[in-house]
């Protein structure tokens, strides 16, 4: 964007005022009140209008009565610019009515509608246009003089760069914020994992009002519980009450009944005594029947029964078990006869030759076992030879019974290892070296010797140097001197040449006297400075010419001391040093390096004899010192060792067969003479062992067999006798049942019952005996009644009895009132003894029931006391838990700024130092004349800088003044260029900004800025009608000039304007403004 | 005429002003409210003449009751000097450590601390009540009641009329006009809605005293006139002493604490809220000179209310939109704050935070 042009109608001290810009360059230059800054506050409102950072409503009114007309009438302007792309517009705001129209000034279309509205209604141009708010670009694109001036604090440059990379402000670094929210955060919260702070305090309020609510919360289930206990024991006192009571009517209950029934129990014994004595009459006929022999007959019926069931019994038996009978009797004979053959094949066996048997089989078994491992063991040993014959064919003459090849093997594998660390390491140390020897160390040492002397030459050349530069410097003040002499002397000759035409007109024209003295006083002051300044100037010249010769003298002598070293300053013999020393060290490392590849190479030469020799000893031919012969070696030894063990292995393994094979042999024999031992001991034939054993086990086993079947015959034979027995049982039972029916009817005889069925004859005899039995009954019944009769009180009795049942009826009438009928009823079974006894512990309940609820009373009053204020507590709970989800959230928030603000900071720097470097880059060498030509941006934006001749940086602030408020300019316009970004390329507005510039920065900065108006348009305000005098020498810069407030008159109609063109700006100087 | 009642219900005594995020002074001062509207009660029995005092339900709350708070009540309806009957409710069940169970009532004071109805007889009419025993009763209470076909009969629980249950209400024994009217009952006193309405068969006193924020709802006892024909009268009467209000304040634009104070002082005078227990929020944006303390700020501006408690949840303003497009160090922090999207809501707030308390700072 290029301002082209701004029309004010009333904006402060400003008034019809109509101003043209150049597309480049502009300096508005007038003095102090003049206007100035109004102008700059006119742009910025033509760009967005008279709101600023603090977008209330009030502040915005403030704003417009500050810049209200001050000497009235309309409060409006109007501002043209030109958009890269070749748009032009025209903003007129009218500030009053706070309206805005945009229009494009080359088809007249109303564009107000392009931009967006701020919350008051504001059109926003610059934001959409420059991409920027008003606050940033006044910050960025706005170089005051006073911020200009704040460049003389040490540091100030670095703290405003990153201000305005950081926030776009002068003075809010990232670091500053960063620190403040640390500061907030351990204020408000705590610091990061601390036990103290806020929300730490909070924390453990918490757990104490928790701890308290749930103290409160115990106590109140306590007192639920307590209540419920006293309610329950309140209610246990009433039931055990009601027990008791009812116990107490179960009591009476109880007596009343027991009165009752003795009563009872009276009458009807009189009526059992009458009843007795009528039954016994019944039955007097049968008084003499033998009621003795009952038991008798009884018994002998039980046994005639039992007796005769018997018998039935076996015979059933013993027509089971006919068929069973014959097929046994079979299998004896069957077993018989098997049992004959087995014997007859035992012929000779006896007792002594089965005990002999197991012996037998063993020795049998072995021997068996022996024959039977012979022929394997023979081949184990057979095997082993051949492998002996194969391994010693191998290694003729070197494998044997005294030769430890695993041992020489460890030995050789020792030294092996020792050689081949050696070998390597020197290969490597020669690799190392290099192959070509160094240079010869006598040359070397020579060198070194040579450039001893180097500094010194150096610090001569050095001093030479320094005095010619000392030289030249007095030359030039001298130069200097002569020069200001010059114009002292010339001022000198025009006042003579004055005071000589003065003197003339004096002496022709008849002037006064004093004039003519004066005139003669000037005269001879002006022959006085001429002469005073030809004497002054010879001086200087004369002076001139002596730094010059000392100059030369020096020169001279800087030759002779540099020459013998082929350069031409200490400089280049100083960079020769270095090298030269670069190359004694690179000669010397190479050296060390020979040496010591030479040592470790007849280290492992060492070695390698020791392993030859070693080699040899074995009989092995000797390898030679390389790599693969010696690994050759290696791997015979390696192969010796191996087989070695595998020759030892098969030697053992052979003795081992060969051993076995002659122990079966002995054992077989052993055996052998064993078995014939023992078989001619029990008598049998000894003609071959093993056939006579084999005959001996068998006959052994025919015993066995003919044994067991004489067992088994002999099981039959039981088994028959039991078989045989049920009917031989059966007619000894018929025998007994004669005897008894015999008795009894001897006995039936004699009671006159003479029936000769036996069941006729039972039941005559069973009705007598009963008949005769109740008569003995009755009459004993009657002796009892009587006796028990004639035992009691008697006829007294019957009346208390019946007075005692009249007053517990009456007792019980009274008691039973309010009782549970059912528990009572369920209480009349239980005895006496017992209704008393839980009576008393009921009594003994209710009691405890009573002491237990006074004991719950009180404890429940103590709970409900401790109780507290819950709902309080609830309430500071939920606060607290509030503010510390408050204090949780703004923890986290602390946290997530300063961390998002660190890692913003960090990637803006990143993007903003390279440019920015790139930017200074160029235009530091013309403002520095030269002296620097490199800049350094640190990480945090410190600035650095590097003269030609020297090899650091140097702190920007270590700069002078001058120089350093011209590259903090340079900064900030590149600043402001990079934080504009790719919108439109804002005008740069700078007031006062080569305040501290002298007449050669100056220069150098308008031309700096001359090219940076290639593509920022830039406005610089000044009061400095100098720099206007420099900028009108320069090209491509607009002037506009600004009256001073002593000119401004409200009177004259006429705007002051500039125009477009510079020669028009020229002419308008003598134009009052205003 | 056959009985004067006065019936009031729902007065939650010792309650916890947790969930209306009213704390310390502000809410021991509504207790102290509450416990003032039941002397004011039983002072309008007395004026009022009234044969017996009704309470239908929620007299203190079981959770929180002290037992100061159980002295209050026997000692403030002890001297009332006519019968009261109450019956429990959901906040304050006839449980073994209720007062209700563990107190020395007075004699003219009657628990209804049974869960059948039972009915009280009161100048010839049968007052039918049952108490909550536990905290929770959902069975309908007159779904197996046998007609009442003699007499003249009141219901008084603590239930819900299913016909018009406010929002958010949880539903306790619940019944309907047409139960009300089959079982020959009259009317039905009731509690457990907190706003006050009244029909032909029904009514609600509410609760004495707002017990949440804010509300045009009516806060009365019932004066309930039974003739000696059975018509019953209902007057609703408010009772309650205190508005439980709270207000937005709008702080955009305001340059300093005297015009908030300003503002404060026109929201009372224009909504009458002298005497009020407020609540009052402050949002919108300020301007960064502008600092509030809303401790200071109750101070200032507390007179004429009976609390006045501050909220301070305005922010200083800052143009996101502008800041994020700035090539600096502050616009790439709010880029990288905004491109955030966090899922869960506390880090949604967090990053709102880390954004106002960064841009604050670098305001600062």
């Amino acid at each position: 964007m290029r301002l082209t042009r701004i029309e004010i109608e009333g904006f402060g001290a400003l008034r019809a005022v109509d101003l043209h810009f150049g597309p480049a360059m502009n300096l508005v230059v007038g003095p102090n009140e003049a206007g100035k800054s109004t102008l700059q506050e006119a742009i910025l409102a033509g760009l967005y209008g008279l709101q600023s950072a603090d977008r209330t409503r009030p502040a915005l009114v403030e704003r417009t009565e500050r810049w209200r007309p001050w000497q009235g009438g309309h409060f409006g302007l109007a501002l043209e610019f030109q958009l890269e792309d070749g748009t032009a517009m025209r903003v007129e705001r009218d500030l009053d009515a706070e309206s805005v129209h945009v229009t494009d000034l080359r088809s007249g279309a109303d564009l107000s509608g392009r931009f967006e509205r701020d919350p008051l209604g504001g059109v926003q141009v610059g934001r959409e246009l420059l991409g920027v708010s008003r606050e940033i670009y006044t910050n960025t694109a706005c170089i005051s003089r006073s911020e200009v001036m704040r460049v003389e604090d040490a540091g100030s440059i670095k703290e405003a760069i990153a201000a305005l990379a950081d926030s776009a402000h002068t003075d809010r670094t990232a670091q500053r914020v960063l620190d403040r929210l640390r500061e907030e955060r351990i204020l408000r919260v705590g610091r990061p994992r601390g036990r103290g702070g806020p929300l730490h305090d909070l924390e453990a309020r918490l757990v104490e009002l928790e701890r308290q609510l749930a103290a409160a919360r115990q106590a109140r289930s306590a007192v639920d519980e307590l209540a419920r206990k006293r309610e329950s024991v309140a209610a246990l006192t009433e039931t055990e009450l009601a027990i008791v009571q009812t116990l107490e009517a179960a009591l009476l209950g109880s007596r009343l009944e027991d009165a009752r029934r003795r009563l009872e129990r009276l009458d009807a014994r009189q009526r059992a005594i009458a009843e007795e004595a009528g039954r016994q009459q019944g039955h007097v006929q049968f008084a003499s029947f033998p009621l003795d022999r009952q038991a008798e007959v009884q018994e002998l019926r039980s046994h005639l029964r039992a007796t005769e069931e018997a018998q039935q019994g076996f015979e059933q038996q013993a027509q089971a078990v006919a068929a069973q009978l014959a097929e046994l009797q079979s299998e004896r004979a069957r077993l018989d006869s098997e049992a004959q053959g087995e014997e007859i094949r035992a012929r000779g066996i006896d007792e002594a030759a089965l005990q002999a048997e197991p012996a037998v089989r063993e020795l049998f078994s072995s021997l068996s076992v022996a024959e039977a491992q012979a022929p394997e063991a023979q081949a184990r040993a057979q095997a082993a030879q051949e492998e002996l014959g194969r391994l010693s064919e191998r290694h003729p003459g070197l494998i044997g019974q005294n030769l430890d090849w695993s041992a020489r093997h460890m030995e050789f594998q020792r030294v092996y290892s020792e050689w081949h660390e050696r070998h390597n390491v020197a290969v490597e140390a020669r690799h190392r070296a290099g192959a070509e020897l160094p240079p010869r160390l006598e040359q070397l040492k020579h060198d070194i010797a040579r450039y001893k002397e180097v500094p010194d030459v150096i610090k001569a050349g050095q001093e030479a140097e320094e005095a010619m530069r000392r030289e030249e410097s007095l030359a030039e003040r001298a130069r200097n001197r002569q020069r200001t002499v010059l114009g002292a002397m010339l001022g000198g000759l025009l006042l003579a040449v004055m005071a000589i035409l003065v003197a003339f007109f004096a002496l022709q024209g008849g002037m006064p006297i004093y004039l003519a003295g004066a005139a003669f006083f000037l005269l001879g002051m002006g022959v006085l400075a001429t002469g005073i300044g030809i004497w002054i100037r010879a001086a200087a010249r004369k002076e001139v010419d002596r730094r010059l010769r000392a100059k030369d003298e020096a020169r001279v002598r800087r030759r002779e001391v540099l020459h013998p070293w082929g350069v031409r300053s200490s400089g280049e013999l100083q960079q020769a040093l270095v090298e030269h020393l670069q190359k004694v060290r690179y000669d010397a490392t190479r050296l060390e390096l020979d040496r010591q590849a030479s040592e470790l190479e007849e280290r492992a030469q060492i070695a390698g004899r020791g392993l030859r020799e070693l080699v040899g000893s074995w009989g092995l031919s000797q390898p030679a010192p390389t790599d693969e012969a010696v690994e050759e070696t290696a791997r015979l030894v390696e192969s010796l060792a191996q087989d070695t063990i595998a020759w030892n292995a098969a030697s053992e393994r052979a003795q081992q067969a060969t051993q076995v094979q002659a122990e079966l042999d002995a054992r077989g024999e052993g055996l052998r003479h064993q078995l014939h031992s023992v078989l001619d001991r029990l008598g049998f034939d000894r003609r071959e062992a093993a056939g006579a054993a084999r005959d001996f086990i068998h006959s052994c086993e025919a015993a066995r067999t003919a044994g067991q079947l004489r067992a088994r015959l002999e099981q039959v034979d039981a088994q028959l006798d039991q078989i045989g027995q049920p009917a031989h049982r059966a007619a000894l039972e018929e025998v007994k049942a004669e005897g008894y029916r015999k008795q009894l009817a001897a006995i039936y005889g004699a009671a006159g019952i003479t029936e000769m069925d036996p069941e006729r004859t039972d039941a005559a005899w069973e009705a007598a005996a009963a008949q005769a039995h109740a008569y003995q009954e009755s009459s004993s019944r009657l002796e009892e009644l009587q006796d028990t009769n004639t035992a009691g009180p008697g006829g007294d009795e019957g009346h208390s009895l019946r007075q005692l049942v009249q007053d517990l009826t009456a007792q019980m009438a009274e008691v039973s009132h309010g009782v549970d009928q059912e528990r009572l009823a369920g209480f009349a079974n239980l005895p006496l003894a017992e209704l008393e006894r839980q009576r008393d512990q009921h009594r003994a309940a209710r009691e405890g029931a009573q002491e237990e609820r006074a004991r719950a009373e009180e404890l429940l009053n103590d709970r409900l006391a401790q109780i507290g204020d819950v709902a309080a507590l609830d309430e500071e709970i939920t606060a607290i838990r509030e503010q510390l989800q408050q204090l949780e959230i703004d923890a986290h928030a602390y946290d997530l700024a300063i961390e998002t603000l660190e890692s913003a900071a960090k990637s803006v720097r990143r993007a903003v130092i390279p440019r920015l470097k790139a930017q200074l880059q160029s235009q530091l060498a013309p403002i520095t004349n030269g002296r620097y030509r490199d800049v350094r941006v640190g990480d945090d934006l410190t600035l650095q800088v590097k003269a030609q001749d020297q090899r650091s940086y140097k702190d920007v602030d270590s700069l002078s003044l001058g120089t350093r408020s011209l590259i903090y300019l340079l900064e900030r316009v590149a600043l402001a260029r990079i934080i504009g970004g790719s919108a439109e390329p804002a005008p740069l507005l700078l007031d006062e900004a080569l305040v501290h510039a002298d007449r050669r920065r100056m220069r150098a900065a308008l031309d700096e800025l001359g090219r940076l108006g290639q593509d920022n348009q830039i406005i610089l305000f000044s009061k400095d009608e100098a720099l206007a005098e420099r900028a009108e020498k320069a090209e491509h810069w607009t002037i506009i000039r600004l009256p001073g407030p002593s000119l401004v008159s409200p009177s004259l109609d006429a705007p002051p304007t500039n125009g477009a063109a510079r020669e028009e700006v020229e002419e308008e100087q003598e134009v009052p403004s205003a | 005429m056959a009985l004067r009642l006065l019936h009031f219900a729902d007065l939650h005594l010792d309650r916890s002003f947790a969930s209306e995020r009213l704390f310390g002074v502000g809410a021991q001062r509504r207790r102290d409210d509450l416990r003032s509207a039941l002397n004011r009660i039983v002072a309008r029995a007395r004026d009022e003449a009234v044969d017996v005092i009704t309470c239908g339900g929620d007299l203190f709350e079981h959770d929180h009751v002290t037992r100061d708070t159980g002295n209050f009540v026997t000692q403030t309806l002890g001297e009332a000097g006519r019968p009261v009957l109450i019956a429990p409710g959901h906040a304050d069940p006839a449980l073994p450590g209720s007062p209700y169970r563990y107190m020395r009532w007075p004699s003219n004071v009657t628990i209804a601390a049974h869960e059948e109805l039972r009915p009280y007889r009161y100048r010839g009419v049968d007052l039918w009540s049952a108490g909550f025993m536990r905290p929770a009763v959902t069975e309908a209470p007159l779904r197996d009641f046998a007609r009442l076909d003699q007499g003249i009969n009141l219901l008084l629980l603590h239930a819900s009329d299913m016909s018009a249950v406010p929002e958010g209400t949880p539903s306790f024994k619940p019944l309907t006009p047409d139960q009300v009217r089959e079982a020959g009952f009259q009317h039905a006193l009731l509690g457990h809605y907190h706003d006050a309405r009244a029909s032909d068969l029904i009514t609600y006193p509410g609760s004495p005293e707002p017990l949440t924020w804010g509300g045009a709802v009516r806060h009365c006892t019932a004066l309930v006139v039974v003739a000696d024909d059975g018509r019953t009268e209902v007057t609703l009467e408010d009772v309650a002493e205190r508005q439980f209000v709270r207000e937005v304040i709008d702080i955009t634009g305001m340059t300093s604490r005297e015009q908030v104070r300003e503002a404060m002082l026109t929201l009372r005078d224009g909504k009458q809220l002298q005497g009020a227990v407020v609540q009052a929020t402050l949002v919108g944006e300020r301007v960064p000179a502008l600092e509030l303390d809303p401790k200071t700020l109750s101070a200032e501006c507390g007179d004429g209310f009976s609390y006045l408690e501050f909220r301070d949840r305005s922010r200083v303003s800052h143009d996101l939109e502008a800041v994020a497009q700035e090539f600096t160090s502050r616009g790439e922090m709010v880029r990288k704050l905004v491109e955030r999207q966090p899922e869960a809501v506390h880090d949604q707030a967090a990053v709102a935070r880390a954004l106002q308390l960064a841009l604050d700072a670098f305001e600062q």
